[in-house]
Order: C-alpha cells, then structure tokens, then sequence
C-alpha cells in the first residue's frame, strides 16, 4: 500500500512586502514543515523560496511565483563541536544557530544585522557581517549545502562536489533551486561582550581615513554619519570600533534576549513618517551628541553589537508606511575618497532627506552577481519619498562612475542596466543560471527586474 | 521519564517534542516521514541532549509494526506517556470518499491510535504514574458535508477515549483527551478559518504542564462553548454554516 499522502494542502495568499516597504504584491504561499511538502510544492512551480522576509528589496516573491516559506525547516541536524561544524535546516534564524553554539563557545562568523534572517537567506543573498574586510561574506562559512531542484532532484553541493553548482547558489538569490540544509563552519566565541570604543568624527573622509585605520585588528570597525549636512559639511558621526574580550561563553537559555521582532509588515505600523528635514537633523544631532557624551569605551551584551537593530527596531519604525530607501556599493579603494567627495557635493547640492550613512571596509572576490569585492561599503538609509528616491539617479551615476558594485538585496529599485554595468559576472550567472533549467522554476520580483 | 509521540515530526507532535525534551524527557518519536523523523530525532538530541529513539510508523497503511515501538520504549526504560497528536484530512472526504480513502482516514485517525494504545497500555500500567493524552476535533462536535469520516472518527476516538479513562480508573495511568479547535498547522494551511488558528507551541506547553491531569479539555479553551452552541443550533441554521 502506497504511504500516506500529505494533508490536502492549498497554498495560501498574503500580501508580501520588501522590508523598506518600496515593492508589494499578494502571492500565494506555500509553509512545509516536512519534506514532502516542500517537494511537493516546488514540482508546481514556479516558485521561489522565502526565509526571514528581510531583504529590502523583493527577492521573495512577486512575478507571479509561489512562495514557499521555509521558516518551519529549522531543525539542526547535526553539531560537532570539536569540528566547529554545524549542520542546520535552511529556515533556522541566525538567533537559534547562536544560542545552540555560544555555549559551546562557537559562533558564526558573518553575522548581518538582523537577529531574525534565516541561513537560507544568508547564503542566498550571500550576506555580511560587521567586519566584511576580515570575515568576507556568508558563502565563506558553508561547507555544503543541500539544493532542492524540480529537474535535478536534491543535491548535496559544495566546493568539492557540484561545486559550479555551489558557487552560483552562493549568492544566487534562491533563484537555483530552494536551499534545504546548509553545513556551516564555525569560529571560536572569545567572550560574550562586545567592548565598543566611540571615536568622534567631523566629517564623512575623516570618517574613512579612521575606518581605515582602526579595522585591522579590531573585531569590527564602522562609521555612523548624520544624513544632513550642516554649516557645509557632511558626515559628522561616530566611528565604532569593537573587540571581543575574553570572557566565558553565555549559559544555555540566556544567548537570545527577549525582544519583539520586527517584519516587513510590522515595520509599517506608523502610518506617517516620522522624518522630515528638522527632526532628521535633531534626531541625528541628539543621537551623535549622546554617543559622544558616553564613555570613550563601554563594554555591553555581544548580542546588541552582533544585531545592533534587534533591540532598537524603532528605527525602522521612524519611516513609516512608505518606508526607506537604501543605497549600498562597495566603492574601489583607490576611488573612495573621490567617490565620497562627489557625494558629499551631490548631498550639499540637493539636500536629500538622508537619515544615516556609515562606512566599512570589504574585502571579497567579484564573481557572478554576489556583493562582494575589495573596497569601501557605503550605505546610505534615506525616507521613502519622492525626493529622497530621486537622490536614487545620482547615486545610481555615482556607482556607475566610479566602477561601485550595488547591492541587489538593499535596493528594491536597482535598474537592470546598473546591475548590467556594474558586475561582470552579470551574463555569465544569467547564462548559468538557464542551464540549469528555465528561469520561470524559480522567479521573484527581483529577478524580473534585474533580467537575472 | 520517557514520553512516546506518535505524529511527531510536524505541527502540535513536533511542538510537544520540543516541550518534553526541554522539560528533559527522553522520547520515542513517531512518524511516516522517515526523513522528517531523523531530523527531528538530532534536533531533539543536539538541542535538548535527551534520549531520542525514531520509529518510523505510516499510521495510514496496514499491518503497523508495533513490536519495533514497544522495543524502542523498552529501549529507553519504558514509556510512561503517550501522547497521541495523530490527524490527517482529505480533500475529498465527503459524501461520494471511496472505501480505500475511507478505510485510510479511520486507520489514520481512530483505528491506529487503538492499536498503538492498546500495545504500549499494559508497560504503562506498570509505571507508577503514567498518561495517555488523545487529541480530538471540534469538527467531531457534529457532522457536516466535509471532512466527514475524518470527524466520524474523531468522534470515535473521543467516545474511545471516554472508555480508555473509566477503564484506566484507579490505576496509575491518567487519561486526558483535548479537543481542538484550529491550529496553526499543515492541517489548517490553505482553508478559511472562521475563527483564529491556535499557536501550537503554547497547546504544546499546557498539554505537558497537564500531562497527568485526568478529564477533557477544549484548546482554545472558547471552543468549549463554540462546541456547545452547534450542538444546540437546529438543523435549518446549522446546514447553512459552510467554513
């Protein structure tokens, strides 16, 4: 007798949203909590997979594809510590990998900022962390991954086996199958508190200039800039420097402090922006002139260092309905302080309504269309708004002129023809990615409109 | 102490897995996904550090191997919970379900719980304290147009369930029968629901904050009184509801 089949399950429909709020669609769903229902749903097609829901632009859903949110698969199939690996499903958060390995005194070492985002995710979008400039990216932490594909069946890749296979889904954003499992290496946790010196800066190239100098050797370093200029001059701010001290692991159960998570959809509960040119200025203003008023060094929970808006999810809150806007492109060394000099005076010029800048270092290889390169990470956080999005153009020919490489994740408006321009992998991943099979298996807003 | 799950690796059976092995409790996990069931079975382990022994068991099929269960339960020192989260629905379980779906739903959902109570019932007793906890539907409350046999045996259970506890009566094992309303669960995914769907996790914690506790309980609680008022709804009004 043949086995019992799944529950009669039809998918559902909701409205999704990227988290800055700048793509929505409805679209059915899938939410498997087993295998075969996974299976099931992805010999439908077509689909695309979903984790945590925070990309800010809409690589989840959209362009009529099934979402197939894999949230349910988070169990860990496997930990060994001596071998500082860890085996997970693909819709285990990055909270629940920490508090299974910080008391074993392991952690993952690229953590982005978001508690919440899943590891499938991660690989997908090919994430970073603090320190992009010593730990890369995500891809560098998986040692294999289990790729379900409608024509090619489950694959166990890596970059032993299937390796071509691994490369592209590394940063392929989900659109070479649905990740299952991933085995990913870990590091050791020296301590469980984050001491963060503040160094006070007047301006976005000194900002990089002590970046620059501090990252080498630090756990991480970043700069955090008012968004609006005053008495000319951009970029006053804090660098942060952190390191691990020594210390012992966090007890079981007390890894993960209670907060309330934020989503895409919660994001949107103030109806109305809370930015406007005067409170960015006074919020900025009230936020730098604090930072500079605290102690030049403070040590406090790694945990808030990890996912600084974990605990402080107000941010997000402050842009309201419409949400944000973000720009982020690794800028080559050699043409970052020109490219921030020609950024300043667009900003001088047209006073968009930017909320923060910050600056890090990276280090990475460019391959396909994964963000990763050599250079300068700048990030801009800007209001949802028409002027705040028409910024957006001179940004887009900043990029273009100085060789930058945007974030495809981070800008739910990105042109295909910057993507195009920017990555030289851009054909090639187009090209590999249709060998595998048609492109409508696996679609999202995205990738419709980035012609990936 | 040992629990059984049986429909372990998804939805309230994965839910009570979890509670038992963080309340510490060794389990013998039950379930047809072979796959499923070996991944929950390391999470159980890596996560809680219990003792977790898989059976893979397709409640829906005939002859079930309920030696290879009774041997696991022995394997961790016998079992002295058995909890029972078993369901499966049809889309086409209405009036013109054919014999084989029929025959399908009731081992699935009434005639397999028997089985596998019947088998572990006799190492229970010899526990000093030991329960059996079924699960019912609110769908059982009264018969509608679909998800027919699946409620007709749900109904039985229940009534099944009643039998289980007076016979049980003054000895150590407690029998307790909840009857749920919806839950957030593959059971639910994809059908309107007239009222919320229940968190799984939270019934999961009150099933094992009562484990022992004797009686029938509604989850949520509300749908006690939901209960009582289809009951009590004349037919003229009740053929009307279509959720």
């Amino acid at each position: 007798m043949p086995a019992t089949p799944l529950p009669a399950s039809e998918p559902e429909t909701a409205s999704f949203l990227s988290f800055d709020g700048g793509y929505g669609e409805t679209s059915a769903f899938h939410r498997p909590d087993r295998y075969r229902a996974v299976e099931a749903a992805v010999a439908k097609g077509p689909v695309i997979a979903r984790g945590g829901g925070y990309s800010y632009a809409a690589a989840s859903f959209g362009d009529g594809s099934v979402v197939v949110d894999m949230t349910r698969l988070d169990r860990v199939l496997r930990f060994e510590p001596e071998q500082k690996l860890v085996e997970v499903e693909a819709g285990m958060r990055l909270e629940q990998v920490l508090a299974l390995t910080a008391p074993r005194g392991l952690i993952l070492p690229v953590q982005p900022g978001y508690s919440a985002i899943t590891v499938g995710g991660c690989i997908a979008a090919n994430v970073h962390g603090k320190n992009p400039q010593a730990e890369r990216t995500f891809r560098r932490s998986v040692a294999d991954l289990t790729l379900l594909h409608p024509r090619l069946g489950t694959l166990r890749c890596s970059r032993e086996s299937e390796s071509g296979l691994f490369e592209l889904t590394c940063g392929g954003y989900g659109l070479t199958g649905v990740i299952l499992s991933a085995t990913l290496r870990l590091e050791p946790l020296p301590g469980w508190t984050a001491a963060v010196e503040r160094v006070p800066i007047a301006s976005i190239a000194e900002g990089l200039a002590c970046v620059r100098e501090r990252t080498e050797g630090a756990s991480f370093a970043y700069s955090w800039h008012e968004g609006t200029a005053v008495a000319g001059a951009f970029g006053r701010g804090v660098v942060y420097v952190g390191r691990i001290p020594e210390g012992p692991p966090p007890p079981r159960g007390q890894v993960v402090p209670r907060y309330r998570r934020l989503t895409a959809a919660s994001r949107t509960r103030l109806r109305a922006p809370l930015w406007n040119p005067a409170t960015l200025r006074l919020l900025a203003t009230t936020f730098r002139l604090a930072e500079t008023l605290r102690p030049a060094t403070s040590e406090g929970p790694l945990f808030d260092a990890l996912f600084p808006f974990a605990r402080r999810g107000e941010y997000f809150l402050l842009y309201g309905r419409r949400g944000l806007a973000e720009y982020q492109a690794i800028v080559p060394h050699a043409v970052a302080p020109e490219f921030l000099r020609a950024l300043e005076r667009e900003i001088l010029r047209s006073r968009p309504p930017v909320a923060m800048a910050s600056l890090k270092l990276f280090r990475g290889e460019p391959k396909l269309v994964r963000f990763e390169a050599d250079g300068v990470c700048v990030t801009l956080d800007v209001v949802r708004s028409a002027e705040g999005l028409r910024f957006f153009e001179v940004l887009d020919r900043l990029t273009l002129e100085h060789g930058a490489l945007p974030n495809l994740v981070k800008d739910s408006r990105l042109p295909a023809g910057v993507v195009a321009r920017s990555y030289p992998g851009y054909a090639e991943f187009r090209e590999r990615r249709r060998s595998l099979g048609p492109a409508e298996d696996f679609r999202s807003e995205l990738a419709a409109r980035l012609a990936l | 102490m040992t629990a059984v799950v049986v429909g372990a690796s998804a939805g309230l059976g994965r839910a009570l897995c979890d509670e038992l092995a963080l309340a510490g409790h060794d389990l013998v996990v039950v379930s047809s996904d072979a796959r499923d069931l070996e991944a929950l079975a390391a999470d159980l382990r890596i996560r809680h550090g219990v003792k977790v022994v898989g059976v893979p068991l397709d409640l829906g099929s005939e002859p079930l191997d309920l030696a290879r269960l009774e041997r696991a339960a022995s394997q961790l020192g016998g079992a002295s919970a058995l909890l029972l989260p078993v369901g499966w629905t049809a889309a086409s379980d209405d009036p013109t379900t054919g014999d084989e779906q029929a025959a399908r739903l009731v081992r699935t959902n009434f005639l397999s719980v028997v089985a596998i109570v019947s088998a572990l019932l006799p190492d229970l007793r010899k526990q000093p304290n030991a329960a059996v906890v079924g699960f019912g539907s609110i769908a059982a409350a009264r018969g509608r147009g679909k998800n027919m046999v699946y409620a007709a045996s749900k109904r039985a259970l229940q009534t099944w369930f009643e039998g289980l506890r007076q016979a049980c009566a003054g000895s150590s094992v407690r029998v307790s029968f909840y009857v749920l309303g919806f839950l957030d669960t593959s059971l639910s995914f994809g059908r309107r629901t007239p009222l919320p769907r229940a968190d799984p996790a939270r019934l999961a914690a009150r099933v094992v904050r009562e484990l022992g506790r004797e009686g029938v309980w509604y989850h949520p609680r509300a749908w006690r009184f939901v209960g009582a008022v289809l009951l009590l709804l004349p037919f003229s009004i009740f053929k009307r509801l279509r959720a």
